[in-house]
């Protein structure tokens, strides 16, 4: 064994302690940074590979046999860089309520024959080992996963005003459509089943296009071109009488049938590698004090070491192997067990995803964490190493150097008022500044990110309307839609009326042809009466001329606030003056807001027959429901209750982040454990003589306890404190950085006062509890021990 | 009228244990300290002075014995009675001085203080006329221990010591660190003060400081093998004084 080595292994079963809590400290910084970084960069393509795998759909579309033409089939089999096609028979039953997790959603349900044999979108079943009636339906697995469903259970749907209802016979993992934030679902039935279906009701009967391409991102180009050649006419007005789009035809491009997977994993992803690489910092944070406090403690084997003839660079390299060795043994075991919790995360993400993600071992994200934990935590070692040149033989054998030179007297104790612990705690802390800070640090760090990820649980599972029009654009409690213009009129009348209601309004929506592509086109009367964060830049339309335009339809100065744009429709072509810009995660950020005349420009014969409905309590959504349901039944068309929906919905988000959430609190406690365990040992070892004396002349080991403990719990309160109030202020920032990337530029998010309160009081009893049982260390020492040790 | 018996040990022995070896340091230890007595313990290195101080003071806990301080059975109390204890009824003064070094020199006192009582004002104004006592200048009050000299921060040890008016003041070697003169302007403050009546444990094995006790006891292998009464020899007796201690501390083989 070398000379260094001598050194460094001598040091090392020296601090074993304080060695194992820093090789606990790496072993969590790179389970969760590789777990991040293989979620961050892999989870996608594992998802490609499903896709790839199971031969999903590039592009689909699914047409009522009304509309269907044949030549739609060739176009989209001969169109460029189409390597597969398939054409199949569905039963298209349009929008219809959907039992979902406990509440009615509305879901495109889609029939297909479980006997036809299919070259693309391939789905395998996992059926019941049950005797079951003939009666059969094969759900998406997130009907499973997210919806409540289990083998046997009833699937009930309205089909021609009927109820009709299958049984639940298996699951499949169906690649396209197995999602939640799509409305289509592609749902499996036995050949007699399907006969039967498609004889009861004819009008259901469609065709399903679908492609794979040789490169999937041209995905959009074939729908958007399919949509302009058989929806719309050359001059972009729309060919078709009435919005075909969603009510008998679906179609979709590869990023609309990838991206709703995607949505929570990514968010998901950015958490855990920001959250992985605040705890890197606090790592390092942490070795840096070790470092620090190794070589103080150790000052005088430093000066026998000089004074014998060791250079000051072998003996830096002899404390820098110390901490580089415990980094590199907990970095490998980290990235190891980073595989155990990754099946973990993969069940989590599932909860969205339908996919189950098997990741085998990736040696270049495994080499980039290994780097990362590694480079960065010798670039710290050996940046606090450095102090060792300045320390002379004869300075280090005098044990001195800056060891605690004290020069202020803190708290003098004629003069200050309180508990003698306390007041004696508060002078320590003040004394040792630097550790002090370091506490502050990192206890700001940590608490900052679990209260943020509490809030983001709190907007996600608990308090949901902000994050609900995040996802959903505008989102009322309950949305009607008429027969008739008249009927519309009527039920605005009488809900106006309505105690329980709070407000009401006239809502539409159509596609229109902008700048080549198809977009939603919405309007109200008065977009002052929206309640969701949709407009992120400029102002609402307000005049006839005005729309405010998505973020995917934005192109530089061609889409400037003020400049003209072009929207076609039914009645052609309209200029239009862009007065803001508006965020949305629907239709893939394809959308344009205009007042209703607005929409009537193109589309004169608009109909308003669509209202929402907001309440003073949105538990009055049901009973709301359920007296319009009443009161009109002959001239409601569709009527929703969006909260009990949207609860459905949410709260499968709401699970996913409450269990990020619990991990990221936990990893925080843990933290917390070892941050308070390493310093009040290492001070506890420190001050042994100190608190024998006070222990000699009358200090009873609960009062040493207490001042220990009290050294350190202001720090973490007033680190608590200000972690949560940047968590509160921060929340906002911090999930728009995450969500950025998916096209929302600025969100509303309520921090979680109490929450936060909650959680802070609870990190701060913890800290204590945790503080005051290391501390009783003190009381397995004698005071005469600590005398003469 | 002979004074009160303030410390009384009966067949105190202790034992420690290391790897298995047993280690008698104290054997049987039957003793008596009067009030108001200037007590030295003298003896060989390891025969057990700073054991029995320790045991004394209830900063240990005897193998075996029973140690009673101004009436009470220190031997039965835990390490929190023992604390109580302590701060209300002794008075420490270490060789190695022992100020904690993140306090001034007024703090290192009022710290022991207000273990007693929460009057910090009477505490700092008896610190004070402690200090004023004992010769330390209000320059030094507020300096911390690596600011002033050994002899300064014994003396001011001794304050932290008294401050509390303890029953019995134990000094274990409290001149063994400090040159000549700063030696023996400490033993003259722990004489003056025994000479006010406050009873003084002190273990040394320094002649001079044994000069100014009234009673000396001799420990030899864990054992007290002699004893010897000083307090008749005062003033114009110095000389009889010196030469009955060399003879007893020859005699005892010292």
């Amino acid at each position: 064994m070398s000379k260094i080595s001598m050194l460094s292994f001598a040091n090392i079963r020296k601090n074993k302690g304080s060695m194992f809590t820093l090789f606990i400290f790496v072993i969590i910084s790179a389970i969760l940074l590789n777990t991040g970084l293989l979620l961050f960069i892999n989870f996608s393509s594992n998802v490609d590979k499903y896709m790839d795998k199971n031969k999903a759909y590039h592009g689909v579309a699914i047409i009522n046999n009304s509309a269907y033409k044949a030549e739609e089939y060739s176009y989209m089999k001969n169109y460029k860089g189409v390597v597969q096609s398939e054409k199949t028979d569905v039963l298209y039953t349009g929008t219809s309520q959907v039992q979902f997790n406990g509440a009615k959603v509305l879901m495109n349900i889609t029939f297909a024959n479980r006997d036809n044999a299919t070259k693309l979108n391939i789905a395998k079943t996992i059926e019941g080992a049950i005797t079951l009636k003939d009666d059969r339906v094969y759900l998406p697995s997130i009907f499973e996963i997210g919806g409540g469903y289990s083998i046997g259970d009833d699937f009930t749907i309205n089909l021609n005003k009927k109820k009709h209802t299958l049984t639940v016979a298996g699951f499949t993992d169906e690649p396209s459509f197995n999602q939640m934030t799509l409305p289509t679902y592609l749902v499996y039935v036995n050949d007699s089943t399907y006969k039967d279906l498609a004889k009861e009701y004819p009008y259901t009967k469609a065709t399903s296009i679908g492609v794979r391409m040789k490169n999937s991102d041209s995905s959009s180009d074939l729908t958007n071109d399919f949509l302009k050649k058989f929806f719309y006419n050359d001059d972009g007005t729309a060919n078709t009488k009435g919005d075909v789009i969603g009510v008998n035809s679906e179609i979709y491009d590869y990023s609309t049938l990838i991206n709703g997977r995607m949505m929570m994993p990514n968010v998901i992803a950015m958490i855990l590698v920001a959250f992985s690489l605040l705890i890197v910092i606090v790592c390092l944070i942490f070795i840096r004090f070790r470092v620090k406090n190794t070589i103080e403690d150790g000052m005088t084997n430093i000066g026998v070491l000089k004074a014998i003839g060791y250079k000051t660079k072998q003996i830096s390299t002899s404390v820098t192997v110390q901490f580089v060795v415990p980094a590199i043994f907990g970095s490998i075991i980290g990235i190891g067990l980073s595989y155990v919790t990754l099946p973990v995360i993969s069940k989590i993400l599932e909860k969205q995803s339908a996919i189950t993600w098997k990741q085998p071992f990736d040696l270049l994200i495994a080499l980039l964490t290994f780097a990362i934990v590694v480079i960065s935590i010798l670039l710290v070692v050996q940046i606090t190493v450095l102090h060792v040149r300045k320390i002379t033989s004869i300075k280090a054998l005098r044990n001195g150097l800056n060891n605690h030179n004290f020069k202020k007297n803190y708290f003098p104790l004629n003069k200050t008022k309180g508990p003698l612990p306390l007041v004696v705690a508060l002078k320590t802390l003040f004394q040792e500044k630097a550790q002090t800070i370091m506490i502050l640090i990192i206890v700001i760090c940590i608490t900052f990110t679990s209260t943020a990820m509490v809030s983001v649980y709190y907007n996600l599972g608990v308090h949901t309307d902000e994050f609900l029009q995040m996802v959903a654009g505008e989102a009322p409690d309950v949305q009607l839609v008429a027969k008739t213009t008249k009927s519309a009129e009527e039920i605005m009348s009488f809900i106006n009326k309505d105690d329980r209601v709070r407000k009401s309004f006239y809502n539409r929506d159509m596609t229109v042809m902008a700048n080549g592509v198809l977009a939603r086109f919405t309007g109200t009367a008065d977009f002052s009466k929206y309640e969701g964060n949709l407009l992120y830049k400029g102002q609402y339309p307000k005049h006839d001329n005005e729309i405010a335009l998505g973020a995917k339809l934005l192109d530089g100065n061609k889409t400037k606030i003020g400049s003209k744009y072009t929207l076609s429709g039914e009645d052609g072509a309209k200029e239009y003056i862009i007065t803001g810009y508006i965020q949305s995660m629907n239709n893939n950020g394809n959308e344009v807001l205009a007042t209703i005349n607005g929409l009537k420009r193109i589309k004169s014969n608009l109909e308003l027959k669509e209202i929402y409905i907001y309440l003073d309590d949105a538990k009055d959504a049901k009973s709301v429901v359920n007296t319009l349901k009443s009161k009109f039944k002959a001239d409601i068309d569709n009527i929703n209750n969006f909260v009990e929906m949207a609860d459905a919905q949410l709260s499968v988000y709401g699970d996913m982040m409450l269990i990020i959430t619990s991990i990221i609190v936990a990893i925080t406690c843990v933290v917390i454990i070892l941050v308070l365990y390493m310093i009040l040992k290492t001070s506890i070892r420190a001050k042994r003589q100190k608190l024998g004396i006070q222990k000699a002349f009358g200090f009873t080991t609960w009062q040493l306890v207490n001042q220990m403990s009290l050294t350190y719990i202001p720090t973490v309160i007033v680190g608590v404190v200000i972690g949560s109030i940047l968590g509160i202020i921060g929340i906002v920032p911090f999930m728009e950085t995450i969500v950025g990337t998916m096209g929302i530029k600025s969100i509303n998010m309520d921090p979680t006062i109490i929450g936060t309160l909650i959680l802070g009081i609870f990190l701060i009893l913890f800290s204590w509890i945790c503080s005051i049982l290391v501390s009783l260390k003190i009381k397995k020492i004698s005071a005469y021990n600590l005398i003469v040790e | 009228m002979e004074n009160r018996t303030i410390i009384k040990t009966s067949k105190l022995s202790k034992t420690f244990s290391h790897e298995g070896v047993q280690q008698h340091v104290l054997k049987n230890v039957d003793l008596e300290i009067k009030e108001h007595e200037f007590t030295v313990i003298m003896g060989s290195s390891g025969a057990g002075k700073s054991t029995l101080l320790y045991a004394l003071s209830g900063m240990d806990k005897p193998s075996l014995g029973q140690v009673e301080v101004d009436g009470e059975n220190i031997v039965k109390m835990n390490e929190n009675e023992l604390a109580i204890f302590r701060r209300k009824h002794c008075g420490f003064v270490f060789q190695q001085i022992y100020l904690l070094d993140n306090m001034s020199v007024m703090d290192n006192v009022i710290v022991s203080g207000l273990l007693t009582s929460k009057d910090r004002k009477e505490i700092a104004k008896k610190a004070r006329n402690l200090f004023s006592k004992i010769k330390i200048s209000s320059v030094t009050w507020h300096k911390f221990p690596a600011q002033i000299s050994g002899g300064e921060a014994q003396r001011a040890g001794i304050v932290r010591a008294l401050i509390n008016e303890p029953v019995v003041l134990f000094a274990d070697e409290p001149t063994g660190a400090l040159d000549q003169e700063s030696g023996t302007a400490v033993l003259d403050i722990l004489t003056d003060v025994a000479k006010e009546g406050q009873t003084v444990v002190m273990v040394t094995h320094d002649l001079k400081s044994a000069r100014r006790a009234d009673r000396i006891i001799y420990l030899k292998d864990g054992n007290i093998c002699g004893e010897l009464r000083l307090s008749q020899y005062t003033g114009e007796n110095d000389k009889k004084r010196n030469e009955t201690l060399i003879g007893f501390l020859e005699e005892m083989g010292w």
